[in-house]
């Protein structure tokens, strides 16, 4: 119900939500959790094994009970806590885990059976009969697992990820963080302040004692103004430090438009931030945690610190009758403010002797709760008083338990927190991340007065160690008695005692854990899954391991925590891999001629991020052998162009040029001519091939080498690493003019008469023989001609600047419409080198030698080169390798696979008997069979024979002729000619 | 008679506008020179002499006029606008990149707040000033970015990624003003 005067939210500011299919009413300010709780709306959802009826817990984003689905559109997000939630008008949210409602559970079957269900019942039940496991067992299990249902619809939400630099980053907005930041910007240092609330202050906008002279909330708020008027202050709300990493980096998840009905037109939902901090303060604060005693779970029962929040911030009270249970004088606050609130309180249980009343309520010390009834809601408690048990009627329990520091950031780069007994709590040790300090409740600091101070003090110690000189100012006081704890874990009585709330784990299970022999935390933790949940054991790690240590006879910090990894809340994977779907995945390289080929519907295929066209379909053509087909022997009898542009071009110049281009490739490149080019071969150090190419002499000290597309960065890297580790004595420079030049194969008898239809000055056989290059002017712009073949035909490459792509490529292809050609594709490409036998990395795919495919002979034995001593290693030389060789099928409409192995013809096809396989095939139209590429042990001195192909997915075979792997025209006259 | 006609990288019209933040195409002469050994202090003066422009160091963007020089690599600076090739060829490797990079210029008070979502450099005001020049990237792509004015920034990435890059950084406009709608 809602309170009167209290709280901080906007009353005139309604806003209209619906949950479970009702429409309810809140205000600005709300999170949906406190405005169900002001409807009185005490039931939330079903727990995830028993199904039990479960409630608010918590205030913030460790809440295990409250979660829900909130719709958005077509949009849904499942297991949305209701607590970090921001009520926005037409919030839409449904209960999960409940069906056919909430109030009727048909699964609340499973806590009728929960003494069968106990922990590591999956692993005692399920055992026979073995068959039943995968077909029965485990689809009932996996159908009744999971909580909350995904959309299953495409995700349209935008999220986005972004970076932040920073002298200091601010963990956290209470007092500590507060001070810190003042402090740390009063020192004109950078300073990011991150909290995972929409409204900055923390603790302090929970409680109403003083800091100052004023409310915490008011004091808190002149902060905030001073911090906003600072250029070198940056205010993150609704942002949660996930993770810490190394080298100072953190994960923070920031809430954009989660409040939001309708956000802009481009609005992420979520920003996932990487902030580099010289140093970061932790002032997270810390969590309070439950005791357990039997069915401490119902709805109405929730930490005791939550309910002051919801009093003091959101002005609703959970009940009308309030009974607290504490161990600790933090609990007495909770009954103070509500009594002030004019809100009955019932009774005030604490397990501590010789407690007094901090204002007018009763206090029952010495007890402790032993028991609770009300199937949908708490209607009363029961407790063992002087020896006695006396029921009282109560509509809502605060729990406190003690308070644990948020220690989680400090244990992501495997930190362990140590125990502090005196109060009862783990706190974290000095420097588990490096550049990290922590401040205030996160450090073990309890009292306001002392965050303030220590977060003063910390970022005053980071301003010095940065190089500024900070001043000193006063610090505020604030109003408040001491924190005052006993220990005290569980209560033993009958009925359940629920210590992980999110994943159904009792006192029972971790009793079981340490009965079983899986003493070690570890171990417990699996066996029964507690803190394995989305909260991440945030309300139940300390419990559990106090009652673990109880039942193993061991102390609590001989017993030790869990670790505590990223991220510290849920993170959608969206949201981490942000940027990472549609076009965002993989930059898309397209060339110059995409626009020209799209308009010829070619449909295109991705090569090594480039789009290029497979092949360019004509009126009539219902198959891509067709066109390829036609495009293959358009090529062989007029001409054809392609855009060949996506080759590594890699520009070298300098005195020592031909020097480090002959210790690169095996052959010889001092030796070519100004104006000639020469095929070449490069070697990894190992001596497998790396790649394969072309090298153009242009100048004295000036060449062009042209690399495949899939190795032209692994080429220019390795120039990178022999020039500047191998051979930085020699005077040369290297720059990649991939993307400057664009270049098209001309290809077919017809290639020279149309290129002189189009050259400023006509070339001859004599101007431009084969393996010629130079200079040429097309159109009044200055290009580049290779006469170079990928074909087998009289073919060239022209290159222009990149801007004059496409004008070239339609010029072309009008040049060639008119001869009878025209484009070919990667298709038509492919069966042209196959009938040549020309190589790709299909070939040299790492694992290949120069000896295997057949260019042993053009290691030069004048020079060395990077390889040639590995090159000629035993074993990878001689019979035993596999060694490149043309396949044919002897009956030429059998088909040949890439990928298929080769056997004897009389062998099993067996791993055994493995004689090679294949690497590339086509069909060709001028033999007119299928031809392949394949490695073949001892190949070539096995062209003649017959060989088994086997493809043993589909369970194709066929008999193969190895042959000679150039097919066509053997003898190079059409290239020459 | 034979003509060509030039198509810039992106061949898109501009300037786009979201927000307060802008972006166009810059097409400039590009090129891209190291010294041969030993000849450094003379390709700087003649830089100097030529174009009126000091060598720039690691991370520094020379600017006069319309002619800029920004350090590129370990061994290269790259030089945009008019420049005396001739003679730099003498005693550097020029090569000609004009057409292989899409350049645009992003600008806008919000300029900062859109590369934060597309690159991990620390782009705060006091940390790359106009005059600074860094490689890094760009979401996926490697790039070139320089700060030539407070406000104002030179994007550089490979000429075939000019859609990818158009995508990015309109993506991240659209972003950076829709929060500035945001209540």
């Amino acid at each position: 119900m809602r309170i009167a005067d209290k709280g901080l939210i906007d009353r005139d500011s309604v806003l209209n939500f619906t949950f479970n299919n009702r429409l309810y009413q809140g205000f600005e300010g709300d999170t949906l959790a406190s405005a169900l709780l002001a409807n009185d709306q005490m039931l939330i959802g079903r727990s995830f094994k028993y199904h039990r009826p479960r409630g608010i817990m918590t205030a913030g984003s460790e809440e295990p009970n409250g979660l829900v689905t909130v719709q958005r559109g077509r949009a849904q997000e499942p297991n949305t806590r209701a607590t970090v939630q921001q009520l926005y008008e037409g919030l839409v949210a449904r209960p999960q885990n409940a069906w056919p409602s909430l109030k009727y559970d048909f699964l609340g079957i499973n806590d009728w059976l929960s003494p069968f269900l106990a922990a590591g019942f999956y692993y005692k039940t399920f055992m026979w009969p073995k068959a039943f496991w995968e077909r029965v067992y485990e689809p009932i299990i996996r159908r009744a697992a999971g909580l909350g249902e995904l959309a299953e619809a495409y995700d349209h939400d935008l999220y986005e990820k972004a970076f932040a630099h920073c002298d200091v980053l601010v963990i956290g907005a209470g007092p500590s963080g507060l001070m810190a930041a003042i402090t740390a910007a009063r020192a004109g240092l950078d300073v990011i302040l991150a909290d995972e609330s929409n409204r900055l202050g923390g603790r302090l906008l929970s409680e109403v004692e003083e800091v100052d002279g004023v409310t915490g909330c008011i004091w808190a708020d002149a902060i905030l103004v001073e911090l906003a008027r600072l250029s070198n202050v940056r205010i993150m709300t609704n942002t949660t430090v996930t993770g810490a990493y190394d080298q100072g980096t953190y994960g923070a998840l920031e809430r954009v438009a989660h409040h939001m009905h309708l956000s802009p037109e481009g609005l992420p939902l979520e920003t996932f931030w990487r902030i580099a901090a010289r140093k970061a303060v932790l002032c997270a604060g810390a969590l309070e945690r439950q005791i357990a005693f039997p069915n401490n779970d119902r709805p109405g029962i929730m930490t005791a610190s939550a309910m002051r929040t919801y009093l003091n911030r959101y002005g609703v009270s959970p009940g009308q009758k309030i009974a607290i249970f504490g161990n600790n004088s933090d609990a007495h606050r909770t009954a103070r403010d509500f009594v002030e609130a004019g809100v009955d309180v019932v009774a005030m249980i604490d397990c501590r002797q010789e407690v007094l009343a901090i204002g007018n309520y009763t206090v029952y010390a010495g007890a402790e709760v032993v028991g609770t009834s009300g199937r949908l809601g708490l209607k009363a408690v029961t407790i063992r008083h002087n020896g006695a048990l006396k029921t009282i009627e109560c509509d809502a329990l605060g729990v406190s338990g003690g308070w644990n520091p948020s220690v989680h950031l400090t244990c992501h780069m495997n930190g362990r927190p140590v125990w502090n007994k005196d109060i009862a709590s783990f706190v974290p040790q000095d420097g588990a991340v490096p550049g990290l300090s922590v401040a205030g409740a996160a450090a073990g600091e309890m009292s306001t007065t002392g965050a303030l101070a220590q977060g003063y003090a910390m970022a005053q110690a980071i301003a010095r160690d940065l190089g500024k000189r900070p001043k000193s100012f006063d610090l505020p006081l604030a109003s408040e008695g001491p924190y005052e704890i006993t220990p005290f874990w569980d209560v033993d009585g009958k009925g359940r005692a629920w210590l992980d709330f999110q994943n159904d784990v009792t006192t029972k299970d971790i009793k079981q854990a340490a009965q079983e022999n899986f003493r070690s935390v570890e171990h417990m933790k699996r066996y029964t899954t507690q803190g394995m949940a989305t909260d991440q054991g945030k309300n139940s790690n300390v419990n559990a391991l106090a009652v673990l240590a109880d039942a193993t006879g061991r102390g609590i910090p001989e017993t030790g925590t869990t670790t505590f990894r990223p991220p510290y809340i849920p993170v959608a994977m969206a949201a981490l891999g942000a940027g990472g779907h549609a076009k965002g995945f993989a930059p898309e390289r397209f060339l110059t001629s995409d626009a020209a080929t799209q308009e010829l519907k070619a449909p295109m295929i991705e090569a090594g991020l480039w789009y290029r066209p497979s092949y360019f379909p004509q009126l009539g053509e219902t198959h891509w052998r067709q066109s390829c087909d036609r495009e293959a022997k358009m090529v062989r009898k007029t001409v054809g162009i392609c855009d060949v542009s996506t080759l590594g071009k890699i520009d070298i110049q300098g005195p020592d040029a031909a020097e480090f281009l002959d210790f690169l490739y095996i052959n010889s490149v001092a030796s070519l001519k100004v104006g000639k080019v020469r095929y070449g071969l490069m070697l990894r150090e190992d001596g497998h091939v790396m790649d394969d190419g072309t090298c153009a002499r242009l100048g004295e000290h000036y060449y062009l080498i042209t690399t495949t597309t899939a190795a032209a960065g692994q080429v220019m890297r390795h120039m990178d690493f022999v020039h500047q580790a191998l051979r930085s004595d020699l005077d040369v420079s290297f720059t990649s003019v991939t993307e400057h030049w664009a270049q098209f194969a001309v290809a077919g008898p017809a290639a020279r008469d149309l290129l002189n239809g189009i050259l400023t000055h006509t070339i001859t056989d004599k101007t431009f023989p084969f393996m010629g290059c130079g200079a040429v002017q097309v159109g009044g712009v200055n290009g580049r001609l290779f006469r170079i073949s990928f074909s087998g035909e009289h073919a060239y490459e022209l290159a222009v600047p990149a801007g004059y792509g496409d004008s070239l490529f339609r010029l072309l292809l009008d040049q060639a419409a008119g001869m009878g050609g025209g484009p070919y594709g990667m298709e038509a490409l492919n069966v042209l080198r196959i009938e040549k036998g020309f190589i790709t990395h299909a070939e040299i795919d790492g694992r290949t030698t120069a000896f295997d495919i057949g260019m042993a002979q053009m290691i030069s034995d004048k020079k060395d080169c990077i390889g040639k001593t590995m090159a000629a290693r035993p074993g990878l030389i001689g019979p035993e390798r596999d060694q490149l060789v043309g396949l044919k099928p002897v009956d030429a409409i059998k088909k040949i696979i890439p990928g298929a192995h080769l056997f004897e013809t009389d062998a099993e096809p067996i791993r055994q008997n493995d004689q090679g396989y294949v690497t590339s095939m086509c069909y060709s139209p001028t033999i007119k069979s299928f031809i392949a590429q394949a490695f073949l042990r001892d190949g070539r001195n096995r062209i003649g024979q017959t060989i088994k192909m086997v493809e043993h997915l589909s369970g194709v075979s066929t008999l193969c002729e190895v042959c000679d792997p150039i097919f066509f025209d053997p003898e190079g006259g059409r290239l020459r000619g | 008679m034979v003509e060509l006609s030039f198509l810039s990288a992106t061949g898109s019209e501009f300037p786009i506008k979201i927000g307060n933040v802008s972006t166009t195409e810059v097409n400039a002469s590009l090129h891209l020179i190291a010294p041969f050994h030993g000849k450094s202090t003379q390709a700087a003066k003649v830089m100097n002499k030529e174009m009126g422009l000091d060598w720039p160091r690691v991370h520094e963007l020379k600017h006069q006029g319309k002619s800029y020089a920004l350090w590129f690599d370990h061994s290269h600076i790259a030089v945009m606008g008019e420049a005396p090739l001739a003679k730099l060829a003498r005693v550097a490797a020029v090569t000609d990149v004009s057409d292989g990079w899409c350049i645009v210029d992003v600008y806008g008070r919000g300029v900062r707040d859109v590369l934060a979502r597309l690159t991990p450099l620390d782009i705060r005001e006091k940390h790359f000033k106009a005059g600074m020049t860094q490689r890094s990237m760009i979401m996926h792509m490697q790039a070139s970015i320089s700060c030539l004015e407070k406000s104002q920034f030179r994007l550089m990435v490979f000429r075939s990624m000019a859609r990818t890059l158009l995508n990015d950084l309109t993506t991240a406009m659209e972003s950076v003003a829709a929060r500035a709608q945001k209540v």
